[in-house]
């Protein structure tokens, strides 16, 4: 491995902003957990990152109960190979009404989550939605929550950034990041500038040039979170992203950290 | 400094949304940076004007004389006129390949007129470089544009062994799975410009396709050229290979002289403290 160039990368964003970086959006799929539980631990020690969020999907658009309490029993065995590097994500699905609540305290208690990933199964301002973010509110657990706008047509379910919009005007208390600048970064940002309780994340998108500096103008640094979407997508893709955006090293030092430690503290 | 030629580069201005940092001046400095020495390049007014080549006539007088630019006029071959002016365009200004953008000028690579095409290019020596898309059609909202499919494109290389093609702006799936799918072609080149994975991705596009038939590509200024260069600089790969991929399989492509391995084994400059060559 070319691993001493690879710090390198990582060293000159640390030695800029003087921490280490956050990843705030990864996962680990149902049918290849194992290795992409690999992939990711080489991915915190290759890039020497603060910490990583992760959560596991599985089930495809509709996963059952047990679909979903596997999954997040998955993501805490990895949790516990690393546990100062690896922060949980509890995955739901909303439609398992109280059942998902339920899910939601048992993350949170014996798994010890401080995050909810929520993805396809519904739309984020449905009513199911809102038990888990009423519940979220409580327990100062912030939420991932997926969005990608598409010109080609969405999944059933799968939520616009209006959709997220929505939701966080109903609940102005809760902390939302909305996961791949809704997919079209432009829309998304608009869609959320007047909503001071979402954050967004670049994850998953292809390295547009101006994402960030769009996202700067329109948000803010201190809503914009750095994260991947690996093992999926590349983190050096991502990162790049960034730094090609003329930030001054407090936006990179919000970008690549504080934002998404904040997040975290706001439970502690 | 890594000696790299990027083979999908566009200048001008993109109709769909503001683009920072996008002009020629742009496009040297942050070669200079990358140490890419030559962009094959064309113009975005060759691709939304109706006659694609008075918008590729202009383009050329524009770059005569820049020896980085290597222009790749966009030509439309089914719109009336379109090969006698392009052979016209030929005499004036000399080229060493031509790109398709089939889906935005709404014809098939299976047109007729695609293997009229080919019959002059072929013999010419030209590289025919055929854009499966440019953005990702979920995000192309403004004008939807689908990418080219499958079967036309393996068709049309299958049709025509003896002309070199690169094909650009596949997914990495797309890359792995058309590689199979033409059999493996030797007279095929893939550019990496649309990958963003997954995870060590340039590693695994090696395991399915060979070197010798990956080229580099970044779609500046619509991507950032360091979220695809620096997969590659980083790749714990022979840097033999690295060349092969960066440079050399372009090089010989475009007509031009191989490099040394060991150029491209140092890292990248540090963006760290660079100013941005211009705000938004």
């Amino acid at each position: 491995m070319n691993v001493s160039a690879e710090t390198e990368v990582a060293a000159a964003v640390r030695s800029e902003v003087g921490v280490q970086i956050v990843d705030f959006h990864t996962h680990i799929w149902g049918d290849r957990s194992d290795r992409d539980a690999d992939t990711l631990m080489r991915m915190i020690d290759r890039y020497d990152l603060a910490w990583i969020g992760v959560s596991a999907l599985v089930g495809g658009q509709q996963p059952t109960s047990r679909d979903v309490r596997s999954a997040n029993d998955t993501v805490a065995a990895f949790v516990r190979r690393a546990p100062k590097r690896i922060e949980g994500f509890g995955y739901l699905n909303p439609r398992h009404g109280p059942a998902a609540v339920d899910e939601l305290k048992r993350c949170v208690e014996r798994h010890g989550f401080g995050f909810v990933k929520l993805w396809v199964s519904a739309h984020a301002d449905e009513p199911c939605v809102f038990p888990i973010i009423e519940r979220c509110i409580d327990l100062e657990v912030a939420v991932l929550q997926h969005a990608f706008c598409k010109a080609t047509g969405l999944l059933e379910h799968e939520s616009t950034p209006q959709h997220v919009a929505n939701l966080a005007r109903r609940y102005p208390e809760a902390r939302i990041v909305m996961a791949h600048m809704g997919a079209d970064f432009t829309f998304g940002c608009n869609a959320i500038r007047d909503c001071p309780n979402v954050r967004t994340d670049m994850s998953g998108t292809y390295c547009e040039t101006g994402m960030i500096d769009y996202a700067l103008r329109v948000l803010g640094a201190e809503r914009i979170v750095f994260g991947t979407d690996a093992p999926g997508a590349s983190f050096l893709n991502n990162l790049h992203k960034v730094l090609d955006a003329p930030l001054t090293t407090e936006q990179k030092r919000l970008i690549f950290h504080d934002n998404a430690e904040g997040l975290k503290r706001c439970r502690r | 400094m890594p000696e790299v030629i990027d083979v999908a580069v566009f200048l001008g201005r993109w109709p769909f949304r503001n683009i920072p940092r996008s002009s020629r001046d742009d496009l040297h400095h942050v070669a200079d940076r990358c140490g890419i020495r030559r962009v094959v390049v064309s113009d975005f007014d060759n691709l939304f004007w109706e006659n694609a080549t008075d918008a590729a006539r202009q383009f050329a007088d524009t770059v005569a004389g820049d020896d980085r630019l290597v222009h790749f006029p966009i030509v439309n071959p089914p719109f009336p006129g379109a090969l006698d002016d392009l052979r016209r365009l030929h005499d004036e200004r000399p080229f060493c390949g031509v790109r398709l953008l089939c889906n935005y000028h709404g014809y098939s690579p299976d047109h007729p007129m695609v293997d009229r095409l080919i019959e002059w290019t072929r013999p010419e020596g030209l590289v025919v470089q055929v854009f499966r898309r440019i953005v990702d059609e979920r995000l192309h909202w403004m004008l939807r544009v689908p990418p080219v499919p499958d079967d036309p494109l393996v068709n049309l290389v299958t049709r025509h062994p003896d002309q070199r093609f690169i094909l650009s702006a596949l997914w990495f799936g797309e890359i792995t799975r058309l590689f199979d799918a033409m059999g493996r072609p030797g007279h095929v080149w893939f550019d990496v410009s649309r990958c963003r994975g997954p995870e060590e991705w340039p590693v695994k596009l090696l395991d399915t396709v060979p070197a010798d038939r990956i080229v580099f590509g970044s779609l500046w200024p619509l991507q950032v050229i360091r979220s695809t260069l620096e997969e590659w600089i980083h790749a714990p790969i022979d840097p033999s290979v690295r060349a092969t991929v960066l440079h050399d399989n372009a090089a010989r492509l475009l007509g031009l002289p191989a490099i040394l391995p060991s150029s491209v084994t140092e890292p990248l400059a540090m963006w760290a403290g660079e100013e941005p060559v211009s705000g938004e």
